[in-house]
């Protein structure tokens, strides 16, 4: 009888266990225990972004697995980068705390399942804006944080100068990119001869070419020179100086939450914004108080309130600035001349020095 | 001493040359395998670095062990902060500790052990390595390394153990509806491979869920892995299932035993005696095939080579963390295979008793 | 007994709606995430314009083309690969398990070293150790390549030979080498035939003679031309080279998989009983007449199924080429496709049914070996993946 007894409650208990491992499966994810109850809202609503990042008390930031200047972990496991930058800067404004990111990982692959899906609040991954991106995959590109090209890095020795040498090379490059398609249209308009090595990652297209297997590895510039300072003989390879393609780099977002799609692109306006006025996150207290300037006070909360109209608290101006700093001083820290990557501002470069960055007033 | 040297001769002799053709084969052989063997030798050993801060210190024909010495943690560990490894530690240990309730011979119902597994190994790994409870929170991002391989292949195993059992009682089912569902479950996992599987946990899933739940990429993987080895370790259950005597039913329909209990006393105990051969391979299949994760992103033992080696320090050490990361999988699979061979000898040689109840 | 029946009924229909359930509850969400995000459902894609291009096409395939060819690229990929995996691993298993049965103990011992070492090492970290170590780090750059003499290059880019390219003759010598081989297998089948009978007569030099035919043709009037290798500036012009992401996965598949099948082919000829053997020595059979007339049919019969099993296990290991770069259905479809495209859910089922289907009509066309050469009253149940030590 007690062995019934007992087969009973293993029974039972079985079914406890189920029961909790299912329980588990959705509370152990840091994010689930928090989107539950936005899941509970009427659905048909869209669930409000900035209502949900506000509750959960942190940002969810997709970023790539590791491109050395636009998001990477640093010694001790903390994401860097322009990227990561951004979305610092989104946060500091919405939560008034630039630290409360949490950085995701993703492949090109994930990334946007990650953003439709809800995974993550924000895209900075160096994605560039299409068309195509725009009318198909449910996305909005909220601005362009950096200008980049589609370039090709070739050995030194292998005598390719231009990219009129390239014709029948072998070329590495990484799955599931605009670069990937870009690479095909360009040699198929010119009557180039293309041999394509399709790898999941672009350490790989680059490990391609350091080892021979490759001629070439291609990716935007930006990319190229971040993957060179990882060979073994950074000094041996270079970038051919024409570039085939115009990659606009931006942060993305969810179609159909526009709240939030104006507090991303308005928090990077405020970084470019910042750049031209001279708002630094050295001088941004000094100019709080004292600046005359009407386009600084609006910007940073001293009269105006435009911030407000976009459901965030009158400071989100003067906290971005102060804890993530201006476009400028970003750039110089992550690519610039403060990095190891070291790349000219180029297109980057302000309206005013004769670049593409044009912040639009902050009125 | 002569006699036995004589002994010894005339065996290698019977062994290696009886014939001339097995002359010439060894002789061949011994030369191949010689030459394999002297170049490993200098590779690994005589040539190779031990100590050292970055790559610099690299021997052309050597290995650079450094490297391995220095990025030791890591292999172990993955990027989990390093003031936190205690509590992986801690994990492993109370995991460990709780294999005990099986060997004593007080607990006459393992299969209560095996549900409290189920039931606790979750709660521990989520409160002690995912952190909570006023644990500090770490990302699954940052698990990886040999933990991540042994979290990976030990909670598959646990839960496609009870589903595996359930299927292929299933498939057995004079129900033709279960029968049926089952056969197709089976069948159907045992026709993809893993990565797609990967795949659509990573890339498709999350479109099942309401919008704004999201589960954690390691819960999703743990998951798809068990839907994949539940069907192989069905058909292990259902071979063993085959190989009971028909009497045994008989016996136990005639002692009134319902279903559940025939199963849980009679027929189990003697499926897993008969196919322990079989569950032991299919588990080190299991923990190769955790290995795929590097291609959805995450670093296991095999994943966390790439990143270790793209240390700048570091560059170009991949050679020696893939043959690292190969000779710990080799030592852990051919442990569980000697394992099994032992315990398969074991529980033969017993009487078959049974259960004592 | 009604009892029982109605609750059995009540059991099944339950399961039956929770079934069910669960997948409406997955339908809705998917179709309401995807409304929401203005993203198409169906395969409307696949006759879209592809605008990438593929390493390595069996069929003629450019950016111009459709993602639907995509798919058929891929998966030819797929079975090139499958297919010489499988050739190779068999090839390989045999050899490998024949040697484990040798009387010879440093034969036995270096197979049993052999299985012992690739078998407990994952098959992913075989495919990344062929093409990450012996690949990128061992062999010479394309520069400097490997030669023996103006035949075979071996570098990173791969392995070139010769191609050989058909002349207006070949037809002919196709069917006269056909018809010899044909001729060749015959009278194999005679020799044996008589062997069983007891009669003792010499056939092979018929056997060298009708081989020597198409070769004395290919000879005399060159069917072929071949085409030795001639390097350009980037590659080889002419030639045929074997790319290393197609090499390291077809060698890590055949060295690994060898492994089970050597395992499954000693175990099958051990459990040929021994009088058979003894029966076969006593009859004046020398040791290879032995195994081909005696023990191997009957091991057959019982290595059929777990043999399958390991050639399903390639089918779908295959995929694991993704890793480094081989353009598979999965790397390609599941892979490039579903990026460019976003339709998940479509690209994943169509790539699980191909998979699903492959399996199946290996399955199918093994089980017909299978009853074709056994009668099919013999115990199969031992379709365990992995064979028993």
């Amino acid at each position: 009888m007690s062995m019934k007894a007992t087969f009973k409650l293993s029974a039972a208990a079985l079914i406890v266990a189920l029961l909790s491992l299912a329980f588990v499966s959705c509370g152990s994810g840091d994010t689930a225990a928090a989107t539950e109850t936005a899941a509970a809202a009427p659905a048909e609503s869209k669930a409000s972004t900035l209502d949900l990042v506000k509750q959960r008390g942190k940002l969810i930031l997709g970023v790539t697995a590791g491109v050395p200047g636009y998001s990477a972990p640093d010694s001790e496991g903390v994401w860097q980068g322009f990227d990561v930058d951004l979305g610092r800067a989104v946060a500091a404004a919405v939560l008034g705390d630039a630290d409360a990111v949490e950085c995701r990982p993703l492949s090109a692959k994930e990334r946007f399942t990650a953003l439709q899906s809800g995974e993550i609040d924000l895209l900075c991954r160096v994605t560039t804006w299409t068309a195509t991106r725009d009318a198909e995959l449910g996305v909005n590109f909220a601005g362009v944080n950096y200008y980049d090209g589609q370039g090709f890095m070739v050995a030194k020795d292998s005598g390719i100068k231009t990219l009129a040498d390239l014709d029948g090379a072998t070329i590495a490059v990484q799955a599931g990119t605009t670069t990937e398609l870009n690479l095909s249209d360009y040699f198929r308009k010119n009557g180039m001869e293309l041999e394509l090595i399709t790898f999941e990652a672009n350490e790989q297209a680059a490990a391609a070419l350091e080892a021979g297997r490759a001629d070439a590895v291609t990716s935007d510039s930006s990319q190229l020179y971040a993957l060179r300072t990882k060979f073994k003989e950074p000094e041996k390879f270079d970038l051919i100086p024409e570039l085939i393609s115009k990659e606009p780099l931006g942060p993305v977002v969810r179609e159909g939450d526009d709240q939030w799609f104006d507090i991303v692109t308005w928090s990077f306006m405020t970084m470019l914004n910042a750049e031209e006025y001279g708002v630094t996150s050295a001088n941004v207290d000094e100019m709080k108080a004292s600046s005359d300037n009407p386009n600084v006070k609006r910007m940073l909360g001293v009269e105006g309130g435009v911030w407000e109209g976009f459901g965030l608290g009158s400071d989100a101006g003067y906290s971005i600035i102060k804890s993530v700093g201006n476009y400028g001083e970003s750039f110089d820290r992550n690519l610039g001349s403060g990095s190891p990557l070291n790349i000219a501002r180029g297109y980057n470069a302000l309206w005013t020095d004769g670049g593409l960055q044009y912040g639009m007033p902050i009125r | 001493m002569n006699n036995k040297l004589y002994g010894r001769i005339k065996s290698i002799r019977h062994d290696y040359f009886n014939t001339p053709v097995n002359a010439v084969l060894s002789l061949v052989m011994i030369f191949l395998l010689a030459k394999v063997a002297i170049w490993f030798v200098n590779w690994a050993f005589i040539h190779a670095v031990w100590t050292g801060e970055t790559s610099e210190v690299a021997r052309p024909g050597g290995a650079t062990w450094a490297f391995i010495i220095k990025k030791f943690r890591f292999f172990l560990f993955g990027f989990y902060p390093k003031q936190h490894i205690w509590r992986i530690l801690v994990t492993l240990v109370l995991m460990g500790a709780s294999f005990v309730p099986y060997f004593m011979k007080r607990v006459s119902h393992k299969v209560l052990v095996f549900v409290a597994h189920m039931v606790l190994w979750p709660f521990v790994i989520g409160l002690f390595l995912a952190g909570g409870l006023g644990l500090e929170k770490v990302s699954t991002n940052n698990w990886g390394g040999l933990t991540l391989t042994f979290i990976l292949s030990a909670l598959g195993l646990l839960y496609s153990f009870p589903i595996g059992i359930l299927l292929a009682l299933g498939r057995r089912s004079e129900q033709r509806i279960i029968r049926i569902l089952s056969t197709v479950y089976i069948e159907f996992f045992r026709g993809i491979p893993l990565i797609t599987i990967l795949f659509m946990s990573s890339v498709v899933v999350p479109f099942f869920l309401p919008s704004g739940v999201a589960i954690d990429k390691i819960i999703r993987v743990v998951i798809g892995m068990t839907f994949f080895q539940s069907a192989y370790l069905a058909e292990v259950i259902r071979g063993g299932l085959q190989a009971v005597p028909e009497g045994q039913y008989e016996a136990a329909d005639s002692l009134g035993f319902k279903f559940g209990l025939q199963q849980y006393l009679i027929i189990m105990p003697q499926v897993l005696k008969i196919t322990i051969a079989n569950i032991g391979g299919i588990s080190i299949s299991f923990i190769k095939d955790t290995t795929l994760v590097l291609i959805i992103g995450m670093f296991d033992l095999l994943g966390i080579v790439k990143p270790l080696a793209s240390d700048s320090n570091w560059l170009g050490m991949e050679p020696e963390g893939l043959i690292f990361a190969g000779l710990v999988y080799w030592v852990i699979c051919f442990a569980i295979s000697r394992l099994t061979y032992k315990i398969e000898v074991k529980v033969n040689t017993l009487p078959a008793t049974g259960v004592k109840a | 007994m009604n009892r029982t029946k109605i609750r059995n009924l009540t059991a099944q229909t339950g399961l039956i709606l929770l079934i069910l359930l669960m997948f409406a509850y997955f339908g809705f969400n998917y179709i309401r995430n995807i409304s929401q995000r203005n993203i198409e459902i169906g395969y409307g894609f696949m006759d879209d314009t592809a605008g990438f291009s593929i390493s390595q096409t069996l069929i003629p395939y450019t950016e111009a083309d459709t993602f639907g060819r995509t798919f058929v690229v891929g998966l030819l990929n797929t079975l090139l690969a499958s297919v010489i995996s499988i050739i190779l691993a068999t090839l390989l298993g045999f050899v490998v398990g024949l040697m484990r049965l040798s009387s010879n103990k440093l034969m036995s011992q270096t197979a049993l070293f052999y299985v012992e070492l690739l078998r407990n090492i994952p098959p992913l970290l075989h495919v990344l150790f062929w093409y990450q170590v012996v690949f990128l780090n061992v062999l010479p750059p394309f520069k400097e390549s490997f030669k023996l003499g103006e035949w075979l290059y071996i570098n990173v880019r791969g392995i070139t030979i010769p191609s050989f390219v058909p002349q207006d003759n070949s037809i002919p010598f196709h069917i006269i080498t056909f018809i010899s081989l044909c001729a060749v297998i015959y009278v194999g089948i005679i020799k044996k035939q008589m062997v069983l009978r007891g009669i003792h007569k010499r056939l092979w030099p018929w056997q060298v003679l009708l081989v020597l035919v198409p070769v004395a043709y290919a000879w005399l009037f060159k069917p072929y031309s071949m085409v030795l290798p001639q390097i350009t500036k980037f590659k080889f012009s002419s030639g045929m080279t074997i790319r290393p992401e197609l090499f390291s996965v077809v060698v890590a598949m055949a060295t690994y998989t060898s492994t089970y099948i050597s395992e499954i082919v000693r175990s099958s000829i051990l459990a040929v009983p021994k009088g058979q053997l003894e029966a076969a020595k006593s009859l004046g059979f020398p040791s290879y007449r032995r195994l081909q007339l005696i023990i191997i049919p009957q091991a057959m019969r019982t290595m059929i199924p777990p043999v399958t099993n390991q050639y399903l296990n390639i089918i779908k290991n295959t995929s694991l080429g993704m890793a480094v770069a081989y353009p598979d259905l999965t790397a390609v479809f599941a892979g490039t496709t579903l990026n460019q495209t976003g339709r998940a859910l479509e690209v994943m089922a169509l790539v699980m049914v191909t998979y699903l289907s492959i399996s199946l009509v290996t399955s199918l066309l093994m089980n017909w070996y299978n009853s074709s050469i056994i009668d099919r009253k013999g115990d199969l149940i031992s379709k365990e993946d992995i064979p028993v030590e």
